[in-house]
């Protein structure tokens, strides 16, 4: 029998938000990111510069889903699945930071 | 070409350049816009543009756009690195220029590209911030004439590090006679601070932004850089401008021919409208000095050794004079090497140098 796929709306209350000692820009190209310690920016395109320009301020899961998901017109579900190994990566990268 | 390029660069001051970017000639666009160092610019006018533009285009206005920012981002790191070693060696400093007018003057950091860290030291505390840069890996582009040379008449020094990366750590605004009237002293009254990353930086207020951006268009790179009369232009048309501190103070440094020929050329370039700034600079009457002055930093006969010695004139007093003039000739053999070949052909060159001086 299949493991069921992770739940992406759990810690749907952990508040995510860029990490401050990121540095950035952001334009028509997309978004680019030099993490703390990174050697080399990343580029952000997609839904990693939605979320990137969505968390101009800390907010929970939650809240980021339903401003993304009213954004794209999709649905709340459709949007946490989407976007959580996209935050899982940033996270990884050091580009965005949880408050745990 | 250089129409188009001032009409795409004025974006966001003058009327947008609308549909008819379509018809500029974009290879020649991409290809000046690195020298000129407004990848940034043109992204943006681009962008805001509804002109069709074959996708190839976009794709490389956007490529040039991202890989300016991302060299900004490596350099505002090297920021925050000098800044912390600078406040470790206890030397003042304020951030100038491309950084600081990023954050500070542009409607958006990524409107403004830059390819150096520039950061003004306070005199007192200059010899001591070069020897804490050097001490972290960085190194003179360029010998200084004799020790205490920089410290007490220079502009300042290039150092580089061994990634390429480039900071001019700045005692003054100028080289040459405007360098010896502009009184360093007051860039460090009460700063203005931006923030980069969870740093705050400290960087002059506006209105010295302004000089300074006006030194740089005029003293600088000749002709001008499209980014510098920008940097003009921009802050110049800030509304909190305070033009009664601008005139105080540019005529307290005797360089009020530099901000009235700064701020024509970028209102030519750029097309602008006319406002308070330069109707004054159009009628601006300068002084014999700033006219002589003038001299050393434009025109063919534009040289650094023209500078210095046309600074002679600017020394206050027969003995600074004197030993100003003693410093420039008692240089260190290894600069004497370098840069002239022998002391007698330093002399000849100094006596060359002097304005109205037969060629």
């Amino acid at each position: 029998m299949l493991a069921a796929p992770p739940d992406p709306m759990v810690d749907a209350d952990q508040v995510l938000g860029r990490a401050p000692r990121a540095l950035w820009r952001s334009g028509s190209f997309g978004v680019v990111v030099l993490a703390p310690g990174a050697p080399v920016p990343i580029a952000l395109e997609g839904s990693g510069a939605a979320l990137w320009d969505a968390l101009d301020l800390p907010k929970s899961r939650r809240e980021l889903v339903t401003e993304l998901a009213d954004r794209y017109a999709s649905s709340p579900a459709t949007i946490a699945a989407d976007i959580a190994p996209v935050i899982d990566e940033l996270v990884e990268l050091g580009v965005l930071e949880l408050d745990r | 070409m250089t129409r188009e390029l001032d009409r795409i660069a004025a974006v966001g001051l003058a009327e947008p350049p609308g549909a008819d970017l379509g018809a500029v000639d974009w290879d020649a666009v991409v290809r000046d816009t690195r020298d000129e160092r407004i990848e940034a610019l043109v992204g943006v006018a681009l962008a805001r543009s509804d002109a069709t533009v074959p996708a190839l285009v976009r794709a490389d206005v956007q490529h040039a756009w991202s890989q300016r920012m991302e060299s900004c981002l490596h350099l505002e790191r090297l920021a925050l690195d000098v800044a912390s070693r600078l406040d470790e060696a206890k030397a003042e400093f304020r951030i100038v220029k491309g950084t600081a007018a990023a954050h500070l003057d542009y409607p958006d950091p990524s409107w403004r590209g830059f390819g150096d860290v520039d950061v003004l030291v306070r005199g007192d505390h200059y010899d001591r911030a070069v020897a804490a840069l050097c001490a972290a890996g960085a190194r003179r582009r360029s010998a200084e004439i004799r020790p205490g040379f920089d410290r007490r008449y220079g502009k300042g020094v290039c150092l580089i590090r061994d990634d390429g990366a480039q900071i001019d750590v700045h005692r003054t605004l100028a080289s040459g006679p405007f360098g010896m009237t502009i009184d360093a002293d007051e860039l460090f009254g009460a700063p203005v601070w931006f923030r980069v990353g969870d740093v705050e930086l400290p960087a002059l207020p506006r209105e010295q932004r302004f000089l300074h951006a006006c030194v740089h268009a005029v003293l600088g790179d000749s002709p001008p850089r499209l980014a510098a009369l920008r940097d003009v232009a921009q802050i110049g048309s800030h509304p909190t401008l305070d033009l009664e501190v601008v005139n105080a103070t540019a005529t307290r440094w005797r360089i009020g021919v530099v901000v009235a020929r700064a701020v024509d050329e970028a209102w030519c370039r750029f097309d602008l409208a006319q406002s308070d700034l330069v109707r004054w600079a159009r009628v601006y009457r300068p002084s014999r000095f700033e006219d002589r002055a003038l001299l050393a930093y434009i025109g063919p006969d534009r040289s650094y050794a023209r500078q210095m010695v046309a600074a002679v004139g600017a020394v206050p007093g027969a003995r600074a004079k004197a030993r100003y003039v003693r410093t420039m000739l008692g240089v260190d053999r290894g600069y004497v090497g370098a840069h002239d070949g022998s002391y007698l052909a330093r002399v000849r060159r100094a006596i060359a140098a002097r304005p109205g001086a037969r060629r």
